[in-house]
């Protein structure tokens, strides 16, 4: 199997990561992040820090052009000009010849400011009498009609069938409410970045970032520059898990380095991280479900409050999301979904790993356990009798192409036979197994790729996507390599660069691996039409008797005939050739279908596609102190078909572990809109020692076609392990704990 | 984080001379003043690093005590073959701080003089009545480490005293001893609730008792009304509750983000109860039988 290509100067230490950028004359920028959670900006002075010796620039929101950005709602600025909305928010910043200057001119800005009420729950955002958080909220631009007022970012409703109707013809009717935490993506590398003008006056941004393109859009639009003359290069990343998708530091950093005409880098701390980062959002799930005797669902409501933060994010997004995915990866014929998503004057909460993901299941795949006890059917039963099938429809009326759900179900329910079924009892521990499933719909953004045919046979790939550690160069080298019948070191990926690659939609949303493999795949294709054209007439042959491999054209039936493509590809280039062979592809994401008079205010309501999982945890929980620890997990997730089986593989592992710390342990603690457990003692993600043995299984679709089969596997790892986990300590203990992490406290008070 | 000065002591005198600098730290491990400079928790106007002072650093052992030098790293401790056998509370406890590598960084003196109210090392410590031998500008004094710590973060250190050593009371091969680390992770985390207990059985007897608490109150604490309960008796269910039950009562745990204050008084009760039953089942009973 293929290794990572990049995977030597990971190891070795020697990869490049943004904080790792020295250049001549390099300066340091710093950001002055706001103390106070909601305040009027009255006046910043900033003479005494512009004066400090070592000071090259300092910065406040006037400096920036008078524009909003966001993706899905326009409600930010690059940095704040009147009003402070989070402990955390950027007020000012400099650039100075150190850190140490940086951090005291820091220290020398004034800032007079007219404090407010804070909001710091969503409940509280609702009460009629909440201070206004955006009081221009009407005037702020959104991709997509959305319901809007006062502190509500978005209110997003589906109806389906008739719901008393449901409940009316329903057997047995449950409830519950679910409290899921803040948590951070807690990426190895804080967010770090580095910016330079040049006397060209192009900026340049190298960045540790999960889309360039995003980036650059960013940067672009709030400087109001064209982006003709913004090119961005993403580093090597330390994770981004959803965390650094947009500019944001990126954008103060190139204001820094225009005042200052320097390099300008800026790196954020732990602790910046913890305060800045676009964490996932913390929400209410209420939900009521109806269902037969059988086994058969019928119907479902439920209740979504969001905790949005100070600004959208992600926000209408996530909460979108949820109202697809509360169904979990299973049929209902009445559904009555609404989903409200808050501003408050906490920290915004962004994209984190499967937005809406995990928190919708775990709702969905606990109540699912219940069901199942309660009506003592089969858990696994009790899901295939529902699953969602090719055919069948999403919340939001999308009708699914996409099918495999049983599958997947038959396949971990094997697997748990041969790996759960031995593990040793420990004396003082109840063991307890719990599964639950997933269903995931992948984003879908259009991209391009090119691919040069070097004069020795050899390629170079240029594409747009960042190595953001979910292995795409390793992936579409592997595509091209074995498209065109070369060994895989023979490609050469340029990649991350937006004045280097076609544009591409980053690495959100599970979508790479299908939505750059479409272009790639094609360009290489094309690739190999040439090829064998030209070889045709070299060799006198008709193109369906040439095939590719070992870097040469054979003819068929008599592999004594053959060319170099080394050969191909030099005659190209001579005068008569038809010049060097250089394609560029692209593809356009799928936008199906659904039913608009289902949904309201909902801006995800169709996907390119959706891919299945489900996994098996296996927990021992502590008789005297309630401490759970996961003995093993099964993780088997439906990929389509497996481009770069090792990097699936690691994406379950890593996956799964997250979905751990969301299980467990992971919990911002916030206290009027302060987070007091900003560091990784008190914020606690999983170490080695905590997570277990995890078995992958992939399953691939039979017969699977390249690239059309190909889905993505970024997020859906993340998703099922909670709920598989909170139903494992059902199973050991008889208790259900609804709020997340589930914590040896809570489960000790439980089973008190 | 601003800067400070570093400067390497060579003798006790020269680190008692420094420290009279106003802001000025003992740098042993590192491992948690660090922390506290880069989140600026104190500025230091300079550290005074004490590990190349002679003589404080090392384990040595003598009939009834063992004396351990402060510069001692926490590993060393833990993986000592000697410390295994003759201290195993010691040992145990100490392979419970943070991880391997902060073990390897981590000193003795400086888990004590840290005082953390959930210093790893300090309950069972407690239970081995530890002496700390302390040195300053008017001469050395010897404390019992009950009395070492008055508050959070606070001890009795003052006008730069540092300490030189740490005396253990090596218990007899008939003792028992347990530690029991609460906490979410398996490493790199901190104790919510710790519990030492130490027994000397004689023909099935209590001879001596010690109880070490950690996490529950502002300071490590023993639990003497427990202990006294303890010696003297046999073991039996009623006596195990009545110690546990004495020993949640004498705890002062607070409310904080890491536990609530009944969980931590409700889990002292349950971690002594079980180290009491862990205890009892290796006791031999007269006869040379093992219960």
């Amino acid at each position: 199997m293929t290794n990572r290509l990049e995977g030597n100067e990971k190891v070795t230490g020697k990869a490049i990561f943004a904080g790792d950028i020295h250049v001549e004359g390099i300066v340091v920028g710093k950001i002055l992040r706001s103390k106070v959670a909601h305040a009027r900006i009255k006046n910043i002075i900033t003479d005494r820090a512009s004066k400090l010796p070592g000071v090259l620039a300092v910065i406040t929101g006037k400096d920036f052009p008078d524009v909003y950005g966001g993706r899905t709602v326009r409600d930010e600025q690059a940095m704040v000009k009147n009003k402070i909305r989070y402990i955390g928010e950027g007020v000012a910043a400099v650039a100075a010849v150190d850190e140490e200057t940086a951090e005291r001119a820091l220290e020398l800005i004034e800032i007079e400011l007219e404090e407010l009420p804070g909001v710091f729950s969503a409940e509280g955002g609702l009460e009629d009498n909440a201070p206004l958080i955006h009081e221009n909220w009407q005037s702020y631009w959104t991709s997509v009609p959305l319901t809007r007022r006062d502190n509500i970012d978005a209110l997003v409703t589906a109806k389906k069938g008739d719901i008393e109707a449901g409940f009316a013809a329903s057997d047995l009717i449950i409830e519950d409410e679910f409290i899921l935490p803040l948590i951070h993506h807690a990426p190895m590398e804080p967010k770090a970045t580095v910016a330079y003008y040049d006397s060209n006056r192009k900026l340049t941004v190298w960045t540790g970032t999960q889309s360039a393109f995003s980036v650059r859009r960013g940067i672009a639009r709030y400087l109001q520059l064209p982006l003709s003359r913004v090119r961005v290069v993403g580093v090597r990343v330390g994770g981004g898990f959803g965390a650094k998708t947009t500019a944001t530091i990126e954008t103060v950093a190139a204001m820094l380095a225009i005042k200052s005409g320097r390099h300008v880098k800026i790196e954020m701390s732990r602790q910046d991280d913890f305060y800045a980062a676009n964490p996932r959002n913390s929400m209410k799930i209420w939900v009521k479900t109806g269902v037969k005797k059988d086994g058969r669902l019928i119907a479902r409501q439920a209740r979504i409050l969001v905790d949005s933060g100070a600004y959208d994010i992600f926000g209408a997004n996530t909460t979108s999301q949820v109202v697809t995915l509360i169904t979990g990866p299973y049929k209902f014929e009445h559904l009555d979904i609404e989903g409200t998503c808050v501003y408050t004057t906490k920290i915004p909460c962004g994209a984190c790993r499967g937005p809406g993901g995990p928190e919708a299941h775990f709702a969905a795949e606990t109540q699912m356990d219940r069901i199942a006890r309660e009506l003592g059917i089969d858990p696994f039963e009790l899901r295939r009798i529902n699953a969602l099938e090719a055919g069948d429809d999403t919340v939001p009326g999308q009708v699914l192409t996409d099918y495999g759900y049983t599958n997947v179900l038959n396949q971990l329910e094997i697997a748990m036979k041969d790996h759960l079924d031995n593990i040793p009892l420990t004396p003082g521990k109840a063991r307890g197994i719990g599964i639950a499933g997933c269903f995931w719909g992948m984003s879908g953004i259009g991209s391009g790729a090119t691919i040069h045919l070097n004069e020795d046979g050899s390629v170079t790939l240029f594409i747009g996507a960042v190595e953001i550690g979910n292995g795409v160069i390793t992936a579409m080298a592997l595509l091209v390599a074995e498209e065109l019948g070369i060994p895989v070191e023979n490609v050469s990926v340029i990649s991350g660069d937006t004045d280097a690659g076609p544009y591409e939609g980053g690495a959100v949303g599970s979508r790479t691996t299908h939505d750059l493999g479409v272009p790639v795949l094609n360009a290489a294709r094309e690739v190999k039409k040439q090829v064998l054209s030209f070889a045709s007439g070299q060799l006198d042959v008709d193109v369906k008797e040439l095939e590719l491999g070992d870097s040469r054209i054979f003819v068929k039936n008599d592999r004594s005939r053959m060319l170099k493509l080394e050969q191909v590809a030099n005659s190209r280039i001579n005068a008569t050739g038809g010049g060097p062979i250089v394609v560029t592809a692209s593809s356009t994401p799928f936008k199906p279908d659904y039913d608009k008079q289902r949904v309201s205010s909902h801006s995800r309501a169709s996907k390119p596609f959706f891919v299945f999982g489900a996994q098996a945890a296996a927990v021992d929980v502590d008789l005297v102190t309630g401490k759970v620890s996961v003995c093993k997990v099964i993780a088997a997730h439906d990929v389509g078909k497996a481009v770069f089986p090792k990097g699936v593989e690691g994406q379950i592992q890593g996956g799964v572990a997250m979905g751990l710390g969301y299980a467990l342990s992971e919990e911002a603690v916030f206290d009027q809109g302060r987070m007091i457990n900003a560091n990784f003692l008190d914020y606690r993600i999983p170490t080695m020692l905590d997570v277990p043995e995890i078995i992958p299984i992939i399953i691939e679709k039979p017969n699977a076609r390249v690239p059309e089969d190909i889905r993505g596997i970024g997020e859906p790892p993340a998703i099922p392990t909670a709920p598989a986990v909170a139903n494992a300590v059902f199973d050991a203990v008889g208790v259900r704990i609804n709020t997340l992490p589930i914590t040896p406290e809570r489960v000790f008070m439980a089973t008190k | 984080m601003n800067s400070f000065r570093y400067q390497k002591a060579g003798n006790i005198s020269e680190a008692l001379k420094w420290s009279k600098e106003s802001q000025a730290y003992y740098l042993a491990g590192g491992t948690d003043l660090l922390g506290k400079i880069k989140t600026e928790r104190i500025k230091p106007s300079v550290l005074i690093d004490l590990k190349k002072i002679p003589g404080l650093r090392g384990i040595s052992f003598y009939d009834d005590r063992a004396e351990i030098g402060p510069l001692t790293t926490i590993r060393e401790i833990e993986i000592s073959p000697q410390v295994k056998e003759r201290l195993p509370i010691l040992s145990s406890a100490s392979g419970k701080l943070g991880s391997v590598q902060v073990r390897n960084k981590a000193t003795i003196g400086g888990n004590i003089c840290n005082a953390a109210p959930s210093a790893e090392t300090v309950p069972a410590l407690l239970c081995l009545d530890t002496v700390a031998e302390i040195v300053g500008p008017t001469g050395v004094r010897q404390i019992p480490l009950d009395y070492f710590f008055i508050g959070p973060g606070q001890t009795i250190l003052q006008n730069g005293e540092i300490l030189r050593k740490l005396i253990v009371k090596v218990p007899p091969t008939t003792s028992r001893g347990i530690y029991h680390k609460l906490s979410v992770r398996r490493a790199m985390d901190i104790a919510f609730v710790g519990v030492a207990v130490l027994l000397e059985v004689v023909a099935g007897k209590i001879a001596h008792a010690r109880i070490g608490l950690g996490a529950v109150a502002p300071v490590p604490m023993r639990v003497p009304q427990a202990e006294n309960l303890l010696a003297g008796n046999f073991l039996s269910k009623e006596l195990i509750t009545d110690a546990a039950y004495i020993t949640a009562q004498s705890c002062q745990p607070i409310s904080d983000i890491r536990a609530s204050a009944d969980y931590r008084r409700l889990m002292v009760k349950s971690l002594i109860e079980k180290a009491l039953w862990q205890i009892s089942t290796t006791i031999e009973l007269p006869g040379g039988e093992v219960k």
